[in-house]
């Protein structure tokens, strides 16, 4: 059941002040009780544990989530269960941490003493300079946790979110797989006399020259949105974090959606998948997993699992980049964005939901609020390609998605979209035009691929130049031809 | 004997796979790296106000109103430094801060100290610096075009050129663009500055370079070396970036700090680290080989330039190694090299693991490429070809042997003899090889070569189970033995079939496969650096505390260090600590580089072992083992040390624990501590000549990769990588395989996803890890085999071990020369474009003939953090 997807919008007011509603966050920290108020609660998390309470194990390397140094472990009660997930500290605020608990490397020992984990990683040599490898601990930690079957395999696609310059990783994998999961304690037996109340108070803090609010409810939140339109909204602030810490934004006002629980649903019914805007990538990867495949497939190599744990595919929409990855997709399954206001709410197609760079249709009082994705038929397929310089955790230089619909060997409709050609994700009407209606062939492709370079107008910067890119669309478009007629035999794990 | 051999004393320790000394505390997050400290009271940070330009002339810098900012300490412009702004480890010829004339962009103009980040933000906005922008180049083609160079012309040569090229049955130009690389050490630059009484300074630094640390601080200040402490305890990744540069945090906090009287904290965060701070030296290199139908090379001519950025830093010496590197494993009959070093307006580049080595080593890979692609053949066999001989054919362009010194060399027997003739195609005649083994000279050509000319056959590959002709490996080449296991072990010849089959058929994919070696010169070529001292006190519990002038970035030269001492003074491991490398506790200390740190260090800890051990045999011969009960005489020689306990070899029933033995001695008022020296024997280079001893030893190596690369996307992925180094007798197994593999990687990154991408003005676009892709967990090779042959015969170096912090970095170079030959099957000659890196756009660009993207973008700048510290306010 998702939460604000059906039932007329009851529109409440939100009042600043009422009683009920608390000036400071709290949360735990290593089992600890904390509460922070006024300018502390705009920090970024890795700052606040290693400034203000000395834990300087988490360390901070890039400041932008891209290296896992600074790792850590956030648990969030779900339906009266801890749910922990590995985050960046550099990017994640204190503001977004009410309610959870917050476990840093120096919260993983066991009674004193190392836990089998960080034993292995002693033995096998996987820290080096040791200033990466805290990170690996914790990454590590969520995966025994969650009883994650320790295959080199499934380490490899844990630690993609953390870098490291000295061992070459073959050390720390070594450690991943030798250590039995089963001798680690889950955080659950590690902290077991915490306990952590489920709390739907709402937050206010506010500050000579920052203010903050945390909604309990949707309601409270759509109120806030109207009268504050030029809020910043931060849901798992994977974007927003890394522009605060580079000094492009600065968190002034703030409406922070993460603990709204409600917006987290995902429901899959016959004919869509309905996914609440706050729910992370994590939790949205589960789901198409199952139901839509090639997505899932493709959001497995969308970002670490650090970042999906905590970014949202509202967030990823809400912030309109040309270059974020899921959006193609989107577009090319017709996707519908749903908007909620006090006034009520409504559905945009994603097709038509961007006007510009950054740029979209929903109004300033507005929040999105669900994503609504109709689920393949039969003779539908879906190809998606991200080509960047590097496979894991990059941005990507270009991204293509095909969605097309078969009637034997004719191509009765398709639709094509790429990302990082142009200031928006672009449609490739042309290229469209060329394959509907027409045979699979390589011949039609190979026309569209010339349609497609024709049409793009990218530029060149740091990921590739023009012409580079103009190349690649095309011929994403010619692999996904060969791909479609080999019968889907050459997949990912020829790579 | 090497040094370490002797035989009585031993608590094992030496060999085994010990954990890293700071393993325990690394994994639970409590190792205390610089910025981990808490602020002491007081505390300022600080920053630069970074030069807008990369050339300009400064006309004014007003501090004015910054000063006034409540929270603003002190704001320093060249003027207020009151001893030497002009600086370089060198060859001084770097403003610290800019006087007149700023060389590149994010010189500082100024530094800052405040109260904390914010201010220092504040103060930055408000600092107003006028600069009159110049021309500034950028690119080796640019500065060659304007002819701006740091120093001179280098020239080595040997032979005769003019007469290999007639030799020759064909030849071959061409060129090599060699990208930079960025350190990437996850710790970026910092240093803690604490003034002390009397204008002493004691500086926190993370460097691999105490001793530099402490000379350029003092310069600076305008104050003898020793009124200035430099102490590293530990650092986060160094990889050569901290061996110069770490010299400027610490120059920056030290003049900040003798103003204000408080200590300060300079730290850069990432993206100012990789924006001012130097890289791996672009390389571009252009060819002229001859070379034989048969693949044999002839004559090679090499022209190097390096892109040296805006001063000299240690670019001679990388410029002089990537001369020396530019044989790898392979004999030059004829050659002439000519090296120069470009000034650009880019922050100077410097040391980087590999240290010109690998840039070298790409040139001559790439050439042994090259001519297989003009004759058909399979590159390895053309390596095979030309691999160093063992008799003849075996001396350097520079005149070093390849193989030991004869005194080394094992023992003979018939059977070694025929061994080492039989598996070494180069051995033409046993009786050569008789003459080896029996330690007799050999006769000298006119260029310390074998005289006669090479009649050589090359035999078909002996497959050899590997290892079996251990006599083969004792004259030290082991160039043969590596190549031959590896293309046994790595199934090279079968692969290369199914290879050829893939590309014929799959029309969406492309394999290629390269097998390079590596032949690393062990040792500084500069002569001076060669030389280490240790201190080990032991205190009268027994416990032995060590410090040597090396420092911990995670390789584990202390690890290393510590079992050598517990081995040598036959005391458990744990009796030994290993302290933080400080300049007062060990003078003049060489910076931890060239792989040398354990070979250096380690070898005068056991000079300091050596002797304390002396005394303490003096003494317990007489005041203990010599008592009537036991009924002999004092005999020092026959004392022992192991496994915690001292005893008399005559009367083994008498042994005493090791604490007694050292208490007994401390009563007797013998000393107990004592420092040890170390010059590596032996190494000489004529820079003039170009020739010369550079190295005591080569470290050697062998790898096979494999790629698969996506015809469509240009992606590229690393399915298997075959890997055999000989790191001589390893002290620390588990430590030397961390070293390769980490080493593979990091060169693997060099040669693939790691860009560095400039604007047009010279601002670096690749300035973190969202835009400057170094190696991923999920780019590792899904197979990933490393071995380490079986050499016990380095007798050269402390405990027969080889340094093997830099070899198997050049190894990466595998990865590259594999694209190149998948491109090859497809493109033909046209793969002679690719260049390192051989990203996913170079690849596409090779398949699909598209204009080399000019290094200047357009569109959105990616978002920096031009802040300074991360914390500590």
């Amino acid at each position: 059941m998702s939460i604000g997807l059906t039932g007329p919008f009851a529109a409440s007011s939100w009042q600043g002040g009422r009683c009920g509603m608390r000036d400071h966050l709290q949360f735990h920290l290593n089992g600890e009780h904390v509460t922070v108020s006024g300018d502390d609660a705009f920090l970024t998390l890795s700052d606040f544990l290693r400034q203000r309470r000395r834990l300087t194990g988490t360390k901070v390397v890039c400041a932008e989530g891209d290296c896992g140094s600074c790792s850590v472990l956030v648990g969030r009660s779900v339906d009266g269960t801890m749910r922990y997930a590995a985050v960046t500290s550099c990017i994640a605020l204190v503001l977004q941490l009410d309610g959870t608990h917050v476990v840093s490397i120096e919260g993983l020992k066991d009674d004193g003493r190392l836990n089998p984990i960080q034993q292995a990683m002693v033995k096998c040599h996987g820290a080096q300079c040791g200033f990466c490898t805290p990170g690996f601990v914790v990454s590590l930690y969520q995966m025994a946790n969650d009883r994650i079957a320790n295959t080199r395999e499934n380490a490899t696609r844990c630690l993609v979110g953390n870098l490291c310059r000295c061992t070459g990783y073959d050390s720390i994998l070594r450690a991943a797989t030798e250590v039995s999961f089963d001798s680690v304690k889950p955080l659950d037996a590690l902290y077991p006399s915490t306990t952590f109340a489920d709390d739907d108070d709402d937050v206010l803090i506010e500050t000579t020259t920052h203010r903050v609010y945390k909604p309990a409810t949707l309601e409270q939140a759509l109120t806030y949105r109207q009268e504050h339109p030029t809020c910043s909204i931060v849901s798992g602030a994977t974007d927003l974090g890394v522009l605060v810490n580079k000094r492009v934004r600065t968190l002034t006002d703030v409406l922070a959606l993460g603990g709204l629980t409600a917006l987290r649903n995902i429901d899959v019914d016959a004919q869509h998948i309905h996914i609440g805007a706050a729910a992370t990538l994590t939790e949205v990867e589960a789901v198409v997993n199952e139901h839509l495949p090639s997505l899932g497939e493709f959001l497995a190599w969308f970002g670490s699992p650090p970042i999906k744990n905590a970014g949202t595919l509202g967030g990823n929409l809400g912030t309109g980049s040309p270059i974020g990855d899921s959006i193609p997709a989107l577009m090319v399954m017709n996707a519908d964005v749903e908007l909620a206001s006090v006034q009520g709410r409504r559905r945009v197609g994603l097709i038509t939901f961007y006007t510009g760079y950054r740029q979209s249709v929903m109004r300033p009082d507005e929040l999105i609020v669900a994503i609504h994705l109709p689920r393949l038929q039969a003779n539908e397929t879906l190809k998606l390609y991200k080509v960047s310089k590097r496979k894991d955790l990059d941005i990507s230089s270009v991204s293509v998605a095909l969605w097309l619909k078969r009637r034997g060997d004719i191509i009765e409709d398709i639709r094509l979209a790429a990302g990082g050609v142009g200031p928006m994700v672009m449609r490739l009407a042309n290229a469209q035009d060329v394959l509907r209606g027409g045979p699979l062939t390589l011949e039609q492709f190979e026309r569209a691929a010339r349609a497609a370079r024709d049409e793009i107008k990218p530029i060149g910067d740091v990921r590739g130049s023009a012409e580079y890119r103009k190349t690649l669309v095309g011929n994403c478009l010619i692999k996904a031809c060969h791909e479609l007629m080999d019968g889907e035999s050459i997949q990912r794990s020829a790579t | 004997m090497s040094r370490g051999d002797t035989a009585q004393r031993s608590s094992g320790v030496v060999g085994q796979d010990v954990a890293h000394d700071s393993a325990v505390t690394h994994v639970s997050g409590e190792s205390v790296f610089l910025d981990d400290v808490t602020p002491l009271s007081g505390e300022l940070v600080a920053g630069i106000m970074p030069c807008p330009v990369a050339h300009g002339r400064l006309r004014s810098v007003d501090t004015r109103a910054a000063c006034l900012l409540p929270g603003v300490e002190a704001i320093l412009t060249a003027k207020d430094i009151r001893g030497h702004n002009r600086f370089g480890p060198v060859v001084k010829d770097e403003d610290l801060l800019v006087e007149s004339e700023a060389v590149f962009l994010g010189q500082p103009v100024a530094i800052i100290a405040a109260r904390n980040t914010e201010t220092l933000e504040a103060a930055r906005k408000a600092v107003v610096v006028e600069c009159e922008a110049l021309p500034a180049i950028f690119t080796i083609d640019q500065a060659i075009e304007a002819g701006t160079f740091l120093g001179g012309v280098r020239q080595m040569s040997r032979g005769d050129l003019d007469a290999g090229f007639a030799e020759a049955d064909q030849l071959l130009d061409g060129e090599l663009e060699i990208g930079g690389q960025e350190h990437f050490y996850l710790e970026s630059q910092i240093a803690i500055a604490v003034p002390g009484e009397q204008g002493s300074m004691t500086i926190h630094s993370s460097t691999q370079h105490p001793s530099e640390v402490q000379a350029m601080v003092a310069e600076v200040l305008g104050v003898p070396f020793n009124q200035v402490t430099c102490e590293c305890k530990r650092m986060g990744g160094g990889f050569g970036g901290k061996e110069t540069q770490a010299a400027q945090p610490a120059m920056y906090a030290a003049l900040l700090a003798a103003h204000t009287r408080r200590p300060v904290r300079f730290a850069y965060n990432k993206d100012d680290d990789m924006a001012y701070t130097g890289k791996r030296h672009p390389f571009k290199t252009v060819y002229r080989v001859g070379f034989k139908t048969d693949g044999r090379l002839t004559a090679l001519q090499l022209k190097l330039y390096a892109n040296g950025g805006c001063s000299t830093d240690l670019s001679f010496a990388v410029l002089e190694r990537a001369m020396l590197h530019s044989d790898n494993a392979y004999y030059l009959p004829n050659v002439h090299i000519e090296g120069r070093v470009c000034k650009t307006n880019l922050p100077s580049n410097t040391a980087f693991r590999g240290f010109g080595g690998p840039q070298g080593v790409a040139g001559i890979e790439n050439v042994m490429q090259e001519i297989a692609l003009a004759l058909g053949m399979d590159a390895m066999d053309v390596r095979r070809v030309n691999l160093y001989g063992v008799i003849a054919r075996n001396v350097t362009h520079y005149g070093q042997r390849v193989t030991l010194p004869a005194a080394s060399l094992g023992p003979t027997t018939p059977a070694t003899v025929r061994q080492l003739h039989d598996s070494h195609p180069s051995l033409e005649r046993e009786e050569d090889a008789n003459r080896v083994m029996q330690n007799l000279p050999l006769p000298v050509g006119e260029d310390g070569a074998h005289g006669k000319p090479w009649r050589g056959v090359i035999k078909p590959a002996p497959v050899v189970p590997p290892f079996e002709a251990e006599g083969a490996q004792t004259h030290g080449n082991t160039l043969h033995v590596l190549l031959e296991t590896l293309r046994h072990e790595s199934a090279y010849d079968r692969r290369r079939e199914e290879i050829t089959t893939f590309n014929r058929t799959s029309k969406t994919h492309l394999r290629g496969l390269a097998l390079s070696m590596v032949k690393f010169g062990i040792s500084f070529t500069r002569r001076t650096l060669n030389q280490a001292n240790a201190l080990v006190n032991i205190y009268t519990d027994g416990s032995v505390l060590v410090t040597t002038g090396a420092t911990e970035m995670g390789q584990g030269v202390h690890t290393r260090v510590r079992q050598i001492v517990a081995d040598a003074l036959g005391v458990p491991y744990d009796f030994v600590r290993v302290g933080a490398t400080s300049t007062d506790k060990n003078n003049n200390t060489s910076p931890t580089a060239a792989s040398s740190g354990t070979d250096l260090n380690g070898a005068a800890a056991l000079d300091a072992c050596e002797r304390v051990q002396r005394r303490l045999k003096d003494v317990l011969a007489w005041a203990v083992f010599s008592d009537a009960s036991h009924g002999v005489s004092p005999s020092p020689d026959s004392i022992c040390f192991a496994n915690g306990f001292v005893w008399d070899a005559r009367v083994p029933q008498s042994r005493i624990p090791w604490a007694k033995a050292v208490a007994v001695a401390y009563e007797q008022r013998v000393s107990l501590g004592e420092r040890g020296f170390y010059a590596t024997p032996g190494v000489d280079f004529n820079r003039d000549t170009g020739k010369g001893t550079p190295f005591l030893y080569f470290t050697n190596g062998a790898a096979c990769s494999e790629v698969l690369i996506d015809r469509f996307t240009g992606e590229m992925s690393v399915p298997r990588v075959d890997l055999i180094m000989d790191a001589g007798k390893s002290i620390n197994p588990g430590i030397d395989r961390g070293q390769v593999v980490g080493g593979f990687i990091q060169g693997m990154g060099w040669v693939t996803t790691e860009e560095l991408v400039y604007k047009a003005d010279g601002t670096l676009l690749s300035h973190s890890p969202t835009t400057y892709k170094i190696p991923n967990v999920s780019d590792t090779p899904r197979q990933f085999n490393v071995r380490f042959l079986d050499n016990p015969h380095n007798v050269v170096s402390v405990h027969r071990s080889k340094a093997v912090g830099e070899p198997p970095l050049l190894l990466g170079a595998s990865v590259w020369l594999a694209a190149k030959d998948a491109l090859s099957s497809v493109v033909g000659s046209r793969a002679n474009r690719l260049a390192i890196p051989a990203t996913g756009e170079r690849l596409i660009g090779v398949l699909y003939d598209i204009p080399a993207p000019v290094n200047a973008v357009e569109g959105e700048t990616p978002p920096r953090r031009t802040s300074s510290p991360n914390s500590g306010g």
